[in-house]
């Protein structure tokens, strides 16, 4: 059943990411909603189950473009794992720190995604990365703010306490 | 038992996240054609349905702005072709008012638009744009293209009040044009004139045209007033009762013409 509300959940973050986020976006920035999800299944599953979801939306994303095929499932990925594995076993109650995180991630994915897409030129993925990453980051975060603010008030985040 | 658990789980989890690393860089490291053809594979066979949803999504998308854009560019087809419209029935009356203006021989006449009506005020008016810079003078008449409008009675600096016939105080000395019966057209309330002062065996019909006849000293001979729509005699009575629908419609006045002079007055001038 859980799989089930995931899958969902990353279906809904690809078709709203591909449509109606562009009624939102700042300039040419969009928060990354898959990522929002990832980190909402890192709490959740842990390291396992972001993985899994961190590679199979990545590579959904990569199917629309070919040329970087495999790089998406490779950067949700390992960010799917470091979410996963930094949040075992702990629950982090403050939402400024879970936002915080996130903000973290999305600019770990983006410097990994804007370098890897663009060497050997290191200079003009960097330039990307600030131009693009950290402003997606900052908005993501922002909105992920607002997402945990509504999930807590609904009471619906328990965390799965992974072994550790 | 539990230590087998604990490397059980961590190995599970590093497991999954080396097949992904490692299927992504295999991934990335294919040549074009290779990616090609992983992503029809992957397309067809597993992300199809995925796929399906985002592209009806993304069609939605389309749909709706799609949607959006051609109402924009209905409405904005719509505001020009009424504008077209508007220019269009311009057009139509400025040639009516061209032909009318070649019809009566005005030599001299000033195009005015009609910018203001004043059907409160004691007087029945109009107020045109243009006034004695342009050699408008008091007492000139007013036409368009149907017939005889009124006649200036205010003069200023670009502008200038119109007394209508639709007024109880400007009568017109007036003729029938078939039987050349004179009398005086008056307005009385209504919609219509009444041409009076005609002795009750004179030859009116209705339908019969009734035109200027230039004696009032004040509008040109032989400009159009109206239609006669009712006649009524008696032996009893002295004169008939004639009533005229005016050629003018009065409500619809946008554009006239003041006649600066007549080729009568130029003559008379010359």
């Amino acid at each position: 059943m859980r799989v089930l509300r995931y899958f969902f959940l990353a279906a809904v973050a690809l078709i709203l990411q591909s449509t109606l986020l562009k009624l939102v976006a700042v300039g040419q920035i969009q928060p990354d909603l898959i990522l929002l999800v990832l980190f909402y299944v890192a709490l959740m599953e842990g390291s396992f189950g972001a993985t899994i979801t961190g590679f199979c939306t990545g590579l959904i994303q990569d199917v629309y473009a070919p040329e970087t095929l495999g790089l998406n499932a490779l950067c949700k990925s390992l960010v799917g794992f470091g979410l996963g594995y930094c949040q075992r076993g702990v629950f982090v109650e403050s939402l400024a720190a879970r936002a915080l995180i996130l903000f973290g991630a999305v600019l770990v994915h983006d410097i990994l995604y804007f370098l890897v897409s663009s060497w050997p030129e290191v200079g003009r993925g960097l330039g990307q990365v600030v131009r693009v990453g950290l402003p997606t980051a900052l908005y993501t975060a922002l909105l992920g703010y607002v997402v945990f603010y509504l999930i807590r008030r609904k009471g619906q985040v328990q965390p799965l306490q992974e072994s550790s | 038992m539990p230590r087998l658990a604990f490397w059980t789980d961590r190995s599970r989890r590093f497991i999954v996240l080396s097949c992904a690393v490692i299927t992504s860089t295999v991934l990335l490291s294919m040549g074009r054609s290779q990616k090609t053809m992983v992503v029809k594979a992957l397309t067809i066979t597993a992300l199809a349905p995925v796929q399906k949803g985002i592209s009806l999504a993304n069609q939605f998308w389309d749909v709706y702005s799609e949607n959006r854009r051609l109402r924009q560019l209905t409405t904005e087809l719509s505001l020009e072709n009424q504008m077209l419209r508007e220019a269009q029935l311009e057009n139509l009356r400025l040639r009516q008012l061209l032909s009318f203006r070649e019809r009566q021989k005005l030599t001299s006449i000033l195009l005015a638009e009609v910018i203001a009506r004043e059907p409160t005020r004691q007087m029945n008016s109009i107020l045109v744009g243009c006034g004695f810079h342009l050699g408008v003078e008091r007492n000139m008449s007013v036409v368009t293209s149907q017939g005889l409008v009124g006649r200036v009675v205010d003069v200023y600096h670009s502008t200038a009040v119109v007394q209508v016939l639709l007024d109880r105080n400007c009568p017109v000395s007036a003729i029938i044009q078939r039987s050349r019966v004179s009398g005086i057209l008056a307005y009385e309330g209504g919609t219509t004139f009444r041409l009076k002062n005609v002795p009750w065996r004179m030859d009116v019909k209705e339908g019969d045209v009734v035109i200027s006849s230039g004696l009032g000293g004040i509008f040109p001979k032989g400009l159009q007033l109206g239609k006669v729509s009712e006649v009524f005699s008696s032996e009893r009575e002295l004169f008939k009762e004639i009533v005229v629908e005016p050629s003018v419609d009065f409500n619809s006045l946008e554009e006239v013409f003041v006649i600066l002079n007549t080729p009568e007055e130029k003559e008379g001038g010359e």
